[in-house]
C-alpha cells in the first residue's frame, strides 16, 4: 500500500476538518474524495501533503511519516484549488525556481514545458494565462520532483468544458505512468470520468469508501 | 544553503517587481533632495535694516559702519522692512531708537541661526566700543556638523523602521494572501531557510537605503565604524519584528495598516526627542531609541561602541526572541 492513514484527526472546530479517518490507497489508484462544503476534503489533502500537522493519528506515504515534510514533499505533489504560482513572473521562471528548490535538474523544466504544451507560453507572465493554463503549470511544477502521488484540490473548478476534458486527459496520462492520483470533487461527472475509487467525508468523518459506480451509493448521494 | 541563496535572489527579484526596491531607494533620495534645498547657506554678512524715520545712537551707527565685513546695513520703511524680512532679503530690523528700554530687534524667528548671529555680533560690537572682551569668546557645539548632518540619525531610523514595518510585512502578507508561501513550503525548503531569506532581504534593503543616504547625500561617516555594527543589530531586531508582523496578518492591507500604527509611534517621538525634554524622558522606553541613541552619539558626537554594549545586547536579544516566535508561528501554520 502506498498511502496508509490510521485515526487521522485534524479539527478546526467541532465538526470542521477530519476526525479519526482510517484508509489505505494502493499505488496507481485514482481516488476521488467527495463531501459537502466543510466536510474536511481539503484538510485531508493538506494533511497528506504535509502542509498541516494532524492533531492525532498517523499517516504515511511510501513508508514516510507525513510529519517529515522535507522528505514527504519529494514524493507527494499537491495542487491547491487556487494556483499558488508567482504570477508576476514567467512560466519558465516559476518552473526553474521550483526545480532549483526541489534540487531537480534544470533540464526537467524543458521536459515539462514540452510535455504540457507550455512551450509557447514560457516567457508569458503567469497572471496573463487562463485558469486552465495556470492549472497545467501548477501540475507541471508539482511533477518537477517526480512524485509518486499527486493530490489535487478541486482540479476542474473554474474550467470550461473543453479545458476540463483536457485536464482529465492529462491526469489519466500521468496516472498511466504509474502515479497515484487523489482529488477532491463536487461533480459526479468528474468522479465518473476519473475515479477508480471514492472516499466520502461527512462532518469530518470518513463514511464510505468503495468503487465509483453509477448510480452512486446513498452515502455519496447525500454527501455530494 | 543553495536553496537559501535561490530563495534570496527570488525575493530580490520580487522586490524589484513589486517596486519595494524602488521605494527603498526613492525615500532616501527624496530626503536628500529636500535637505539640499532646505540647508541654509552659510551666513556671509548680516543683512540689517534700520528704519528711515528713526534716530539711532551715533556710536552704534559708527561702530556698525566700521564693521562692514559683518553688517550690511540698509535704510527701510517699517512696511518695506517687514516685507524684506519675510522674503529673507533681511536677517533683522532694528527699531525703537527712542525707547527708554533700548532697541528692539525684529526677526523672522526668534530661535533661528540668523537671530543668534545678530545678537552675538551686536554684543561683540558693544563690548569692543567699551574696550572690553566678551565673556564667551567662542561657542563650541557638542554635536558636530551642519544641520543636514544632524538630521542623519533620524533618517537612518526612518529607513530601518520603514523597511521593517511597512515594506517587509506587506511582502510577507502578500505571500500568504496569494498562497505562494504554501507553494514554497511544498518544496523541501525549511521554514528556517524561508525566514533567513526574508531577513537577508530586509538587511539588504536597509543597507541599500543607508548607502543611498550617505553617498549621494554627502554625509560624513562619523567617528569609527561602530555605528555600522549597531545599525546591523538594529536592522536585525526590527526586521525580525516585521517578519512576525507579516506572519500575523492575513492580508497586505492589514499588514500596511498595522505597520503604520507601529511605525509612527516608534519614529516620531525619537526624531523629536532632541527638541523636547518631556519626549527625551519618554523615548528612553522605546525600542527604537536603543538604535537611535548610539547612532546619534557615534555620528554626531564622539561616542564609541564600547559605551553602548547594553543597547547592542538588547537589540540582539529582542531580535532573537522575535525570530524564535516567528519560526514557531510558521511551523504551526498559525493564521495560514
Amino acid at each position: 500500500m502506498q498511502i496508509v492513514a490510521s485515526n487521522l484527526t485534524k479539527l478546526y472546530g467541532e465538526n470542521k476538518g477530519i476526525s479519526g479517518a482510517s484508509f489505505s490507497i494502493e499505488k496507481g489508484e485514482r481516488i476521488a474524495i467527495i463531501g459537502h462544503n466543510g466536510a474536511g476534503k481539503s484538510t485531508l489533502l493538506k494533511v497528506l501533503s504535509g502542509w498541516l500537522r494532524p492533531d492525532s493519528g498517523f499517516a504515511s506515504v511510501d513508508g514516510i511519516d507525513i510529519l517529515h515534510r522535507q522528505q514527504l514533499v519529494k514524493i507527494v505533489g499537491f495542487i491547491p484549488e487556487t494556483t499558488n504560482l508567482f504570477e508576476q513572473f514567467s512560466v519558465e521562471y516559476n518552473l526553474r525556481l521550483f526545480a532549483k528548490l526541489f534540487q531537480a535538474p534544470l533540464s526537467k523544466v524543458s521536459g515539462v514545458l514540452e510535455e504540457f504544451d507550455l512551450g509557447m507560453y514560457r516567457d508569458e507572465a503567469v497572471l496573463k494565462l487562463s485558469k486552465g493554463l495556470k492549472q497545467r503549470v501548477s501540475i507541471g511544477r508539482a511533477l518537477l520532483a517526480n512524485p509518486g502521488v499527486l493530490l489535487l484540490d478541486e482540479p476542474s473548478a473554474g474550467l470550461d468544458p473543453e479545458m476540463t476534458k483536457e485536464l482529465y486527459r492529462l491526469l489519466k496520462k500521468i496516472n498511466d505512468s504509474g502515479k497515484t492520483i487523489v482529488f477532491t470533487s463536487h461533480r459526479p461527472d468528474e468522479i465518473a470520468a476519473l475515479a477508480t475509487r471514492v472516499m466520502v467525508l461527512r462532518q469530518a468523518n470518513l463514511v464510505f469508501t468503495g468503487t465509483a459506480s453509477n448510480p452512486f451509493p446513498p452515502a455519496m448521494a447525500s454527501a455530494s | 544553503m543553495r536553496r537559501l541563496i535561490t530563495l534570496f535572489f527570488h525575493d530580490m527579484a520580487q522586490s524589484w517587481k513589486n517596486n519595494s526596491l524602488l521605494l527603498t531607494v526613492f525615500i532616501p533620495l527624496f530626503a536628500i533632495t529636500t535637505l539640499w534645498f532646505a540647508n541654509p547657506a552659510p551666513l556671509a554678512k548680516i543683512k540689517l535694516g534700520l528704519i528711515n524715520s528713526e534716530d539711532y545712537p551715533p556710536v552704534m551707527l559708527a561702530s556698525m559702519a566700521s564693521a562692514k565685513n559683518i553688517f550690511e546695513v540698509s535704510r527701510v520703511t517699517v512696511d518695506e522692512g517687514v516685507r524684506r524680512l519675510k522674503n529673507k532679503q533681511l536677517d533683522g530690523m532694528v527699531s525703537g531708537a527712542g525707547s527708554l528700554h533700548g532697541l528692539t530687534l525684529l526677526v523672522l524667528k526668534k530661535d533661528s541661526v540668523q537671530s543668534f548671529a545678530i545678537v552675538q555680533s551686536f554684543a561683540a560690537l558693544q563690548q569692543k566700543v567699551r574696550g572690553l572682551n566678551n565673556w564667551i569668546a567662542e561657542v563650541v557645539p557638542l554635536q558636530q556638523g551642519e544641520p543636514k548632518q544632524q538630521t542623519l540619525p533620524t533618517w537612518i531610523i526612518m529607513v530601518v523602521l520603514l523597511v521593517s514595518f511597512i515594506i517587509l510585512p506587506a511582502n510577507i502578507a502578500e505571500e500568504k494572501e496569494k498562497n505562494t508561501l504554501s507553494g514554497l513550503l511544498q518544496t523541501p525548503l525549511y521554514e528556517f531557510e524561508w525566514m533567513a531569506s526574508k531577513l537577508m532581504l530586509g538587511m539588504v534593503l536597509v543597507n541599500l537605503a543607508v548607502i543611498t543616504l550617505f553617498i549621494p547625500g554627502g554625509f560624513r561617516f562619523g567617528s569609527g565604524a561602530g555605528y555600522i555594527i549597531v545599525l546591523e543589530a538594529g536592522s536585525f531586531c526590527f526586521i525580525t519584528c516585521g517578519i512576525l508582523l507579516g506572519l500575523l496578518c492575513r492580508t497586505q492591507a492589514t499588514a500596511r495598516a498595522i505597520g503604520v500604527i507601529i511605525y509612527v509611534p516608534l519614529l516620531l517621538p525619537v526624531a523629536l526627542s532632541d527638541v523636547s525634554t518631556k519626549l527625551s524622558a519618554f523615548v528612553a522606553y522605546l525600542p527604537s531609541y536603543l538604535l537611535y541613541e548610539p547612532i546619534k552619539s557615534m555620528l554626531l558626537e564622539t561616542g564609541a561602541l564600547a559605551g553602548f554594549i547594553p543597547q547592542l545586547a538588547s537589540l540582539c536579544a529582542l531580535g532573537i526572541i522575535m525570530f524564535f516566535l516567528s519560526h514557531t508561528l510558521i511551523r504551526k501554520r498559525w493564521r495560514m
